[in-house]
């Protein structure tokens, strides 16, 4: 009888491990950099040009980090989000540039409102390389610390922000 | 079959277009040369995740192979230039995983598969001998049957 029943019990197990599977995002590598010090850099501000902008200026605060470019679809999709953060939360979000030009990446802002405090200019996507950054937009967030604690990856929306962004973030102030 | 040749020869112009690598730096050195060509086939775009840098044409591919022939050129090893790749995105770049604690499953399995294979193989050689290689043993009841059924036939 087992024996009969055997290629079901396999087609089961692999149809259970297949299912799961649609459920992943393969984009989502994770990160290297989680839990690591920030990989440091030094890049001209977008706005302001003739000032920069490190990894130092991560300390002392928890952080948005958010990569994003004018000619990234998906960054328009969450540009809501972000400017609604920044409206409604005192949370700083900084912005990395990525491998875009200034006056394509200016004119956004102008158009869309600008959410970001201040957004580091990446225009050969180095830092992004640095950050392990494979397509805009992805989301990071800095502790007190300087300390990477978490990446997602693609566009936010309110259900990233309500059940992972924002408990982390009250976490992360708090201890 | 004309059709087929010229529609197969457009695809390959297509193909070659698409391979082709907007190299900044050349690399004049054979050596260096030798160690780029096998260091980017061995690398995966982590953009279309089922290419090599080597014949990805995404645009962060196009950066890793920029950035992987300064790195030779700046006199880092193949092994150096991997680190800094897996240092930022993850054992993932490689496509050749390295034998560690979350990748034996990876590579033992073939071994383990291979071995169920073997001995299965070896039981199901004994059975099949054990039930074709004896000549069959009657029991009292049969041959009182053959006799009677021979017999039978005499008459």
């Amino acid at each position: 009888m087992i024996r009969y029943l055997l290629p079901l019990f396999i087609f089961l197990g692999l149809a259970a491990f297949l299912f799961q599977g649609l459920k992943l995002n393969p984009r989502d590598l994770g990160s290297t950099r989680i839990d690591k010090a920030a990989p440091a850099f030094e890049a001209p501000q977008l706005v302001k040009a003739e000032q920069t902008f490190s990894n130092q200026d991560f300390t002392g605060k928890v952080s948005i980090f958010n990569a994003w470019a004018s000619w990234c679809v998906s960054c328009r999709q969450e540009h809501p989000v972000l400017m609604q953060l920044s409206q409604y939360t005192d949370i700083p979000i900084y912005g990395l540039n990525y491998k875009d030009t200034r006056p394509a990446a200016l004119e956004v802002l102008k158009k869309d409102g600008n959410p970001y405090q201040v957004s580091a200019f990446d225009p050969k996507g180095l830092i992004g390389m640095d950050w392990g950054v494979i397509g805009t937009p992805e989301t990071f967030i800095v502790d007190k610390q300087g300390v990477v604690r978490y990446k997602h990856v693609g566009p936010l929306h309110g259900e990233v922000l309500k059940n992972e962004i924002l408990p982390l973030i009250k976490q992360l102030r708090e201890s | 079959m004309k059709l087929l040749s010229y529609g197969l020869l457009l695809f390959s112009l297509v193909a070659n277009a698409w391979a082709i690598d907007n190299a900044g730096i050349e690399l004049s050195d054979p050596e260096h040369r030798a160690r780029y060509q096998v260091l980017i086939e061995e690398l995966r775009c982590v953009v279309c995740q089922n290419q090599a840098i080597s014949d990805s044409n995404a645009e962060l591919a196009q950066d890793l192979r920029d950035r992987v022939r300064e790195m030779i050129l700046s006199g880092m090893t193949d092994t150096e230039i991997k680190t800094f790749l897996v240092n930022r995105y993850g054992d993932f770049v490689l496509y050749r995983p390295p034998l560690q604690k979350n990748t034996y499953v990876l590579w033992l399995a073939p071994l383990v598969i291979f071995l169920v294979a073997i001995v299965s193989l070896f039981f199901v050689i004994r059975r099949h001998r054990r039930t074709t290689l004896k000549a069959p043993v009657l029991t009292d009841a049969e041959r009182a049957k053959i006799d009677k059924a021979l017999k039978q036939d005499e008459q």
